[in-house]
């Protein structure tokens, strides 16, 4: 029987895992509704962790057809967010890698700072941190990621992420509350 | 119970994730109420917080990705692409997934080894129906329904056209590809119960006009690089600019029957949702309903192909 499209109503109800099912049956109504949810959160994702902002659009773009290919096999073994931001991070490894190969001395974990952007200061104490730990910190803090998820994310026992977590906050409260010019 | 330190308070990780929302509350928050130290502690935690906060992002301006500028004679080659995602998730159903560790792997992994001969024996099993699509000499014809305002449809257009362009490549002209209106709203099509996608009833009349006008390809790559915001009213503006329509409200109305017929069409075949693909008149589509895969696409086109001897 043909599976009908779901209004935007009905979408906008379910559960990222009951949309997921009903992607798995061909709804397109669905995988709008899950595009519309985490656009923006994807789109942030590569934004603050790549240096090109045209390159991070691609990226996240390239989450989006990673779900749309693999719909018909996904499975919920874990929260569909936590499923998204695998695909994210996987794609961002690749990413990283490629950049390595291409340009060994490297320029730097996050995304180009502007002189202008507010989070100058942010950013350049987030790049002093130990690259671990940095991840860790910023899946909390910018993706609100709860701890059991980064660590299913990053493969860490919870116990590891969350005292890598709290070493990395208190780094940032020293380094935040360093003169900027010390920082550089 | 909550872990303790020697001085007699809470762990600090303990503090911090319970400001995380994170673990036991109670006891926590209970000596936060009266130790000062800890405050002070759970006071840093949030205050790196709220300056972290400070590093915001611009709102996102992308869509799904858009296919690359093509010449206008091989657009009909290039939506055959979506067709391939179709194959992908109906050959799913048949065999169970074999790769993968965890789902974020999973959905980057490499592709499945298909077993061609179980396929070919679903598939030539399938009934094939008459789509309204003449192969004019063509070997394979794939037809889509399909609404210029879904992601989904853009999504499966680049997920299949690098096969299309292969086989164009190999054998040219033994592919037809052909576009057929489905649009999600019921101003243009009776079988859908709303208005979905408020602007896919003009996106489908624009394509037309673009057909017409030999620029289809350019104003498929403006509809799908525009989804999220398409109206009525964007669609007859980019109408103007791209086509030169002035008056679209009277093309529109002129080539309204052809993409209700279009729908009418889909409707009688119970397509249901978009993309629905047919090559040669089977529908390239899971048992139950679900998109085909990449894979299970092109094993089709092959199985297509041979059918006809080529």
């Amino acid at each position: 029987m043909p599976v009908k499209p779901v209004s935007d109503t009905a979408a906008a109800l379910q559960t990222d895992e009951e949309l997921m099912e009903a992607c798995k049956s061909g709804d397109a109504g669905a995988f709008d509704e899950l595009f519309r949810r985490y656009r923006q959160s994807m789109w942030s994702y590569f934004r603050r962790r790549v240096r090109e902002s045209g390159r991070a659009e691609e990226l996240a773009q390239e989450v989006f057809v990673a779900v749309f290919k693999a719909a018909r096999r996904y499975e919920p073994r874990a929260a569909f967010r936590t499923y998204l931001y695998g695909i994210a991070f996987n794609l961002l490894s690749a990413e990283r890698r490629r950049e390595v190969h291409r340009n060994p001395i490297p320029s730097g974990p996050l995304a180009a700072a502007s002189i202008t952007d507010e989070g100058l200061w942010v950013r350049q104490a987030l790049s002093r941190l130990a690259d671990s730990d940095r991840e860790i910190v910023m899946l909390r803090e910018f993706e609100q990621l709860r701890y059991a998820e980064i660590a299913a994310l990053l493969e860490l026992p919870i116990n590891t992420v969350r005292s890598r977590l709290f070493r990395a906050r208190m780094e940032l409260r020293r380094l935040l509350a360093l003169p900027m010019e010390r920082q550089s | 119970m909550i872990e303790t330190s020697a001085s007699g308070h809470p762990h600090p990780e303990e503090v911090m994730a319970w400001i995380d929302g994170e673990g036991a509350a109670g006891d926590v928050a209970r000596h936060l109420a009266s130790c000062t130290h800890c405050q002070a502690l759970a006071g840093d935690v949030r205050d790196v917080s709220a300056q972290l906060a400070t590093w915001t992002v611009e709102p996102a301006a992308f869509q799904i990705p858009s296919r690359r500028a093509l010449p206008e004679h091989q657009w009909r080659y290039i939506g055959m692409a979506a067709l391939l995602v179709i194959g992908f998730l109906a050959w799913s159903s048949v065999h169970e997934w074999r790769g993968g560790t965890t789902p974020a792997r999973s959905a980057v992994a490499q592709p499945i080894q298909e077993d061609r001969a179980a396929f070919e024996r679903d598939w030539a099993a399938r009934p094939r129906v008459d789509v309204g699509a003449p192969a004019d000499g063509a070997a394979v014809v794939v037809v889509v329904f399909l609404d210029w305002q879904c992601p989904a449809c853009k999504a499966a257009d680049l997920a299949y056209k690098p096969i299309l362009e292969k086989y164009e490549r190999r054998m040219p002209g033994a592919i037809k590809y052909v576009t057929k209106d489905y649009p999600l709203n019921n101003r243009c099509n009776a079988d859908v119960p709303g208005q979905m996608h408020p602007g896919a009833c003009e996106a489908a009349a624009a394509v037309r006009l673009a057909t017409e006008r030999g620029k289809t390809g350019a104003m498929i790559d403006w509809l799908f690089a525009h989804q999220e915001e398409l109206t009525p009213e964007s669609v007859q503006a980019q109408a103007r600019t791209l086509l030169g329509v002035s008056d679209f409200a009277a093309e529109y109305a002129r080539v309204l029957p052809d993409v209700k017929r279009d729908a009418a069409q889909g409707e009688a075949l119970r397509v249901g949702f978009t993309p629905t693909y047919y090559i040669n008149g089977v529908k390239a589509q899971l048992p139950g309903g679900g998109w085909f895969g990449v894979e299970q696409f092109e094993l089709a086109i092959q199985y297509e192909l041979k059918r006809a001897g080529r």
